[in-house]
Order: C-alpha cells, then structure tokens, then sequence
C-alpha cells in the first residue's frame, strides 16, 4: 500500500474490515501505518505507554495468510487496537501508569487480550493511564507516570481519566477502537472529554484476569470506540464467562440490536435539571439540543430521580479501602512515596486505617441503594443525563475543585456515575456536542444486561448526529 | 418605604428566602502544604464519609453487597 490516506485512520471497524475482505488493503499495511501513527502522535498527547507494532506486525502476518485462504474470523480480524496499562501482556512491562511498577512484567495475556488476538485484532500498543487507576482519588493530571493525558481537542486541557490514553488514542485516529476499565467513572469521563463513544459494561460480563485490581466489586472493562455500533462489535468479542475471574457473571454477549424492543416501546428517564442547573453554562445549549434528539426518537420521556442515598461516601469508602487493602506491600515498602500525586498517596495510607464497621456500612447501604435503583426501572427502561456536567478542565486546575456555582436544589441523575457503578449498571457515552472548542456527551445507563438496548439507542441517535465523527484539529 | 408587614414578617419572610435560596459557591479547598498535612486531610475525608453513612438507617437483615458462593 502506497502512504495511508488520513480517512483511514478514522475509517470504522466495518470499513476497514472490508478493505481487508477486498484486498484493499492488508493487515501488515494496517499494522504498520497504525503503528507509525501511534509511534509519533502517542507521545505527543502522552497517550502511549508502550509501542507493540513488532507484536502486531507478527499478528497481521497470520491474519493476511488466514484471509488470504478464506479464513474470516469476523469483524475484527486484522483490526488494531490498544489497550490501557493495567492489562498484561505477557513478556512486557506492565506499569499500571506508576513508578513503582515501571519494571513489573507478568507472564500471561489478559483474557481481553487472548480473546481479541483469538479473532485476529492486532495488539498495537499499551496506553496511558492515571497511575493505579486513580486508586482512592487524586489531585492533578499530571497523576501518571507518563504525564497528564492530553485532550486531542486542546493540548491544555486534560484528556479525563483514568483511562486516559484510550481515549486520545481513539479521538486521535491512532487505533481504530481501545480498551479501558472503570471502577467509577474511569471510562465515560474519558470518553466524554475526548468526544468518542464508549460503553461500561455491566459487571461480571467482561472478564478482568490480568488486570489490575482497584475494588473488586466495582472494577469492569470496555470499549472506546467512535459509535456505538462498533462498542457493540468489540463486547461481543471481549464479553464472556472466565473461571480466572471470581466476579465474571458467566454470560455470553451477542450484539443484536435489530432485536430489541422498539424505540417507540421504550421509557427513557430523565431530570430536567441535570441539563440546565446542573451543567455547566457553555455546555447547556448542546445537552438540550441532545435531549431534543433524543425526545426525536420516539421514546416516552418520564421525568425521574435517583432514590436519596450518599452515594459518594459509599463508593469512596469501598474504593478507599479496597485499594488500600490492593496495595498494602506497596504502602508497607515505602514504595508509595514514588507516585506523582500526593493526594491519592495519603488516600492510600488513610485507606488502612477505614475501621471495618465502616466498610460493611458502606457495603450494606450499597444494598439498599441498589434495591432502590432497580426499583427505578419499573417505570423507566433507560436513564439520560449528561455524562460530565462540563468540557474538560484545564491541566493546571486541581481536579478536586468544587464548580463556581451553587449546588442545584434538584438531586436528578446528577449522582448517576456513582450510583450506576455501585449498582453494575452497564452505561454508554455518546458524544453530543461542543462547549467551545472541546466535546461533550450524555450517557445512556440501564438494568444489567441490557447493552443491547443502551446500543440500539445509540445507534438511532448517532445515525440522526455527526458528533462521534468529527475529528480532531491538527491530527491529520 | 412601607411594606405593608411587620417587622417581624419582614424578618420572618428574609429569614425564610434565605433558607430557600441555592447554597453559595464555596471557595475551592486549599491544597494540603505537605505529606503530613495531605495525609490528616485524607483521614478527615475518611471521617467525614464515615459520618455521612452512620447517619443512614439500615435494616438489622441488610447483608452487605457482598457476592459469595459456597
């Protein structure tokens, strides 16, 4: 193939698949421009942890030859991909995005990846990540051993996190679709910041053995992608019963939205206030232009809230206290002096000294809460709100600074990150428009298990907008 | 100017609008100065998470969220 042309790197899985399906292109050629690309853009928005285009060079060798003797292995053979730092690769570094990890290497693939090579993607890289997954909490961007995550959109502002450089990578056109985990809201902020479609998968469906562990009861992985039709084809794929995951639900994914029920059949709960009081000012015109789409669709709008618990309180005691429990050799060591940012360093020690009453507490009035939420979808089927409140904040802001505005008398969804993960609730992040010059977007989140449905509504509103098809200035 | 109240109602009516009225924005927290004092600040986080759920009832029979399978 003679130079790449620039659409390529941002032409879909279903396209690229078949150019590869034609002999439009093969899988070397994708291995090797992917891999330039990653090589030369991944550190300039400090997305790339480590280059794995000798793997992938390898990788597409075996798929050009199963193509060429009319071996097809569905939608993702030939297809490159990254993943964030907290999975292994077996034989390579594995820094969990920290300087106390930099040189840990284990022997085995994750499950994700084992599964994605299975059916031919190409591992082209591991990418940027908050160190420790953002563990309890921390300060600043710059909380990563490869430097704060830049947003494609604007270098001065912070890419979300923790899965920072999935993100990037995929709004930046560096590899077709990522993947990243999240305990509380470590995959929809990035994804909302960046201005790509990524969707939490309910817990238990996608395996996590290989990954790092931050709290066992919240911890899931999923797909950054550009829309939703292509999140669904990498769950597929990802999501499965795995006996090495003690939390893994045992379940199959089938990407199937042409059979699930109709948009007009369908409720969709909201809170008028998450979309004006709620958000910030500059992203308030786009959220209601969105939550007109959406009205567009057909489905009932029911006006809702979530049920009153302190959800905050709950997950960051869990959160707090498991972490601290994940990484007590690393406190015992001293080692825990080497992270970046001082906050989550005093977040972990604090964390051994939670009492457990407080733990079990926290994790009884998890209980109550989600028996409450899923009481909620009685009268509704899928919940909309915003996904962040706001663009992304400058690098140099502290990320623990409370917005300048009042806080809204009305409650509404504006809890839903917390409250959706206490509860494994799966959630998908379309972007919906701009504040400015950086993207926002709203989340769709349902019952466990509802993906399909979450997807199908995306689909309809990405096929009504071109938001996750725009790109980046200065990206080529 | 007349009001048409009292001074009592007056008081009382103010009284009730600021009860009424959105919390104001507060002043962004200050960065801890060091180690020891970001470290008292997490432990005052972790106190404080720890109020808010001793203030919420739970039912004697509430188990915790745990998942476990014998």
């Amino acid at each position: 193939m003679a130079q790449p042309a620039s659409d390529l790197f941002f032409a879909s899985i279903p396209e690229l698949n078949a150019m590869l399906r034609a002999k439009q292109v093969t899988a070397l050629d994708l291995a090797r421009s992917f891999g330039a690309r990653l090589e030369t853009l991944g550190p300039r928005y400090n997305a790339l942890a480590l280059p794995l285009t000798e793997r992938a060079i390898r990788q597409a060798k075996t798929v050009d030859a199963d193509i060429k003797r009319g071996r097809f292995r569905g939608p993702l053979q030939g297809i490159p991909y990254g993943v964030k730092d907290l999975l292994s690769v077996a034989g390579q570094p594995t820094t969990w995005g920290a300087r106390p990890y930099a040189a840990q290497v284990f022997g085995y693939d994750a499950t994700v990846i084992r599964k994605l090579e299975r059916v031919g993607a190409l591992t082209m890289g591991k990418l940027a990540m908050v160190e420790l997954a953002g563990g309890p909490g921390y300060r600043y961007a710059s909380a990563s051993l490869t430097g704060p995550g830049m947003n494609p959109w604007d270098r001065s502002c912070w890419s979300g996190g923790s899965s920072s450089g999935s993100a990037i990578a995929v709004a930046a056109g560096m590899v077709p679709f990522a993947v990243g985990s999240e305990t509380s809201g470590s995959i929809i902020t990035p994804a909302a910041f960046c201005g790509v479609t990524a969707l939490r998968p309910t817990y238990g469906l996608v395996s996590r053995y290989g990954a790092m562990p931050l709290s066992w009861t919240l911890d899931k992985l999923g797909p950054f992608c550009r829309s939703a039709d292509e999140c669904g084809l990498v769950l597929e794929a990802i999501a499965g019963g795995d006996r090495r995951d003690p939390g893994s639900a045992g379940k199959n994914f089938y990407y199937a939205p042409q059979y699930t029920r109709k948009i007009s059949d369908l409720r969709i709960g909201f809170a008028p206030a998450d979309f004006t009081e709620w958000a910030d000012e500059s992203a308030r015109p786009a959220f209601q232009q969105a939550l007109e789409v959406v009205r567009g669709l057909g489905a009932k709008m029911v006006e809702t809230r979530l049920p009153d618990f302190p959800y905050g309180p709950v997950i960051g005691t869990i959160i707090s206290a498991d972490a601290a429990s994940v990484f007590e050799p690393l406190i015992a060591s001293g080692k825990v002096d080497e992270l970046a940012d001082q906050k989550q360093i005093a977040g972990l020690k604090a964390g051994l000294e939670i009492p457990a009453h407080v733990y079990l507490k926290a994790m009884r009035v998890r209980r109550l809460a989600n028996l409450e939420i899923f009481k909620l979808f009685t009268d509704v089927d899928v919940l909309l709100a915003p996904s962040r409140s706001g663009p992304a904040p400058k690098i140099s802001e502290p990320l623990d600074r409370r917005p300048d505005r009042p806080t809204p008398p009305h409650p509404g969804l504006a809890a839903l990150i917390p409250a959706g993960n206490l509860a494994g609730m799966p959630a998908l992040s379309l972007p919906c428009g701009f504040a400015g010059n950086l993207p926002v977007a709203i989340q769709l989140a349902g019952r466990p298990y509802t993906e399909n449905t979450l997807l199908a509504l995306g689909k309809e509103f990405q096929s009504r907008t071109d938001w996750h098809k725009r790109k980046p200035p200065g990206v080529g | 100017m007349k009001t048409g109240m009292t001074r009592r109602q007056l008081a009382g009516a103010l009284l009730a609008a600021t009860a009424a009225a959105p919390a104001p924005p507060q002043a962004p927290p200050a960065a801890p100065a060091g180690p020891a004092e970001e470290l008292q600040a997490a432990r005052e986080r972790n106190k404080s998470t720890g109020e808010s759920l001793a203030a919420v009832s739970v039912p004697v029979d509430t188990e915790p969220a745990f998942h476990f399978t014998a």
